[in-house]
């Protein structure tokens, strides 16, 4: 079936299977940002935002995204020019492996969007689903927290 | 990715899709797709998506909740006006224990339902709540109780019917609600779970007494025994002691990888008593 998605405010048009989960036509059009992980909706590496909100990518069918807005951690930022999340990510060490990074950072993305000052309990919320077996955490939860501020500076 | 599916439908009423339902044989509807994403079996040739429909609101009025069936738990979760009624705070509550940020995304609490996951959250919290579901079939609307809805006997009642609404009614002053729920993290699913909405009188009796629990049996059920034996009863801990005997009595517990039935009973038990502590 054909499918039309926007990913990264870029469309494609593409034929799919009908069975055919979002976190594999995004690696086959070359997002491979998002992990296989798990494969089932347990670990967060495959998270993308779909409509602004973090998403498994590994439980949505493609034909159930057409229509929506996606963003892959490709889109956020480049090397040149990081999203502070992800500066803020390399800077604070909070990268290990990086195999959950993408998937932190976009739900960490999702929440500064929905909440620019959250405290650290809401940090720990909105990446309980992306789970990482290299940092323990404090680096992620300490890299989100500096954005936030930096951001609310920016802003001020 | 499911190879077994041959065709992935979009109607755009509810109509469309009841045809779909009951023309294509072998489909499945489409909600989240957090729970047939998984554990679609290779039966199923055709996937009909709900999600054109117009079933993601609220409707709160003073004393009554209305939520259309597609609306997703994060969207339960975050509702600055479900909180106006005691029952759609509780229900809040709930909402927020449900796994990870990105399953409450997807999850619709129409799916949440029509799952019946003896470890569910929603569907003990929503037994409490008296939940009424609206239905739409090739013959019309009607309307059933969770209750009835989750008693298998009834299950070709619901053949071929899609879930469009969820009617909770407010309880009324002074009613007591309390969700717990023993999992191993924040997002897993419950080990346990106990969901409880009571008053008490002015003679510091309990009175509509309401209790259910998940990951206790393959059907989550309302313990009426319990609720018989308390509605009426003081606030005496010989008499919740009574009535966590009675509880364990009647319930058997899914003993599985979380849990042994009898580690379940014991927790299920310090659950309960613990209700009236903090709730």
């Amino acid at each position: 079936m054909k499918v039309k998605l926007n990913i990264n405010k870029k469309e494609h048009e593409l034929e799919i299977e009908p069975g055919e989960f979002l976190l594999d036509t995004l690696r086959r059009l070359g997002y491979k940002g998002a992990k296989r992980g798990c494969d089932t909706g347990y670990c967060g590496a495959c998270t993308i935002l779909l409509a602004r909100k973090p998403v498994n990518s590994c439980m949505v069918f493609t034909a159930q995204a057409e229509g929506q807005a996606i963003e892959t951690i490709e889109g956020i930022g480049t090397q040149d020019n990081p999203h502070p999340l992800q500066k803020n990510f390399v800077e604070s060490g909070a990268v290990q492996c990086g195999y959950c990074t993408p998937g932190l950072i976009l739900s960490a993305k999702a929440l500064l969007s929905r909440n620019p000052e959250p405290t650290e309990e809401e940090v720990k919320e909105a990446i309980a689903g992306n789970l990482c077996r290299c940092t323990g955490y404090v680096k992620p939860i300490e890299a989100i927290l500096k954005t936030a501020k930096e951001l609310k500076s920016a802003g001020e | 990715m499911l190879t077994n599916i041959k065709e992935f439908f979009k109607p755009e009423t509810i109509d469309q899709a009841l045809e779909l339902l009951t023309e294509k044989s072998n489909s499945r509807v489409l909600a989240g797709g957090v729970v047939l994403s998984k554990a679609l079996g290779e039966s199923t040739d055709y996937l009909i998506d709900l999600n054109s429909l117009p079933y993601n609101y609220f409707r709160i009025s003073s004393n009554e909740i209305r939520i259309g069936a597609l609306t997703k738990i994060n969207e339960i979760y975050r509702s600055r006006d479900l909180a106006d009624l005691k029952a759609g705070e509780f229900l809040q509550t709930v909402a927020g224990h449900v796994a990870s940020e990105q399953i409450r995304n997807m999850a619709s609490i129409g799916g949440a339902i029509f799952a019946r996951h003896y470890w569910s959250d929603i569907i003990p919290t929503l037994l409490v709540l008296d939940t009424e579901l609206e239905f739409k079939n090739r013959d019309g609307e009607f309307t059933a109780t969770l209750e009835e809805f989750l008693d298998v006997s009834n299950i070709d009642r619901f053949k071929d019917s899609i879930l469009t609404e969820l009617v909770i009614r407010e309880p009324g002053n002074g009613y007591h609600f309390w969700f717990e729920k023993f999992c191993r993290t924040k997002v897993d699913i419950a080990i346990v779970n106990i969901a409880v909405v009571y008053l008490i009188d002015s003679d510091d009796r309990f009175q509509d007494f309401r209790i259910s629990t998940g990951g206790t049996e393959s059907i989550i059920s309302r313990k009426k025994g319990v609720e018989k034996y308390l509605t009426g009863k003081k606030k005496y801990s010989s008499n919740l002691e009574k009535a966590s005997d009675l509880l364990l009595e009647n319930v058997k517990p899914v003993g599985d990888l979380r849990g042994s039935e009898g580690y379940k009973k014991k927790l299920l038990k310090t659950l309960f008593l613990e209700s009236f502590n903090r709730g």
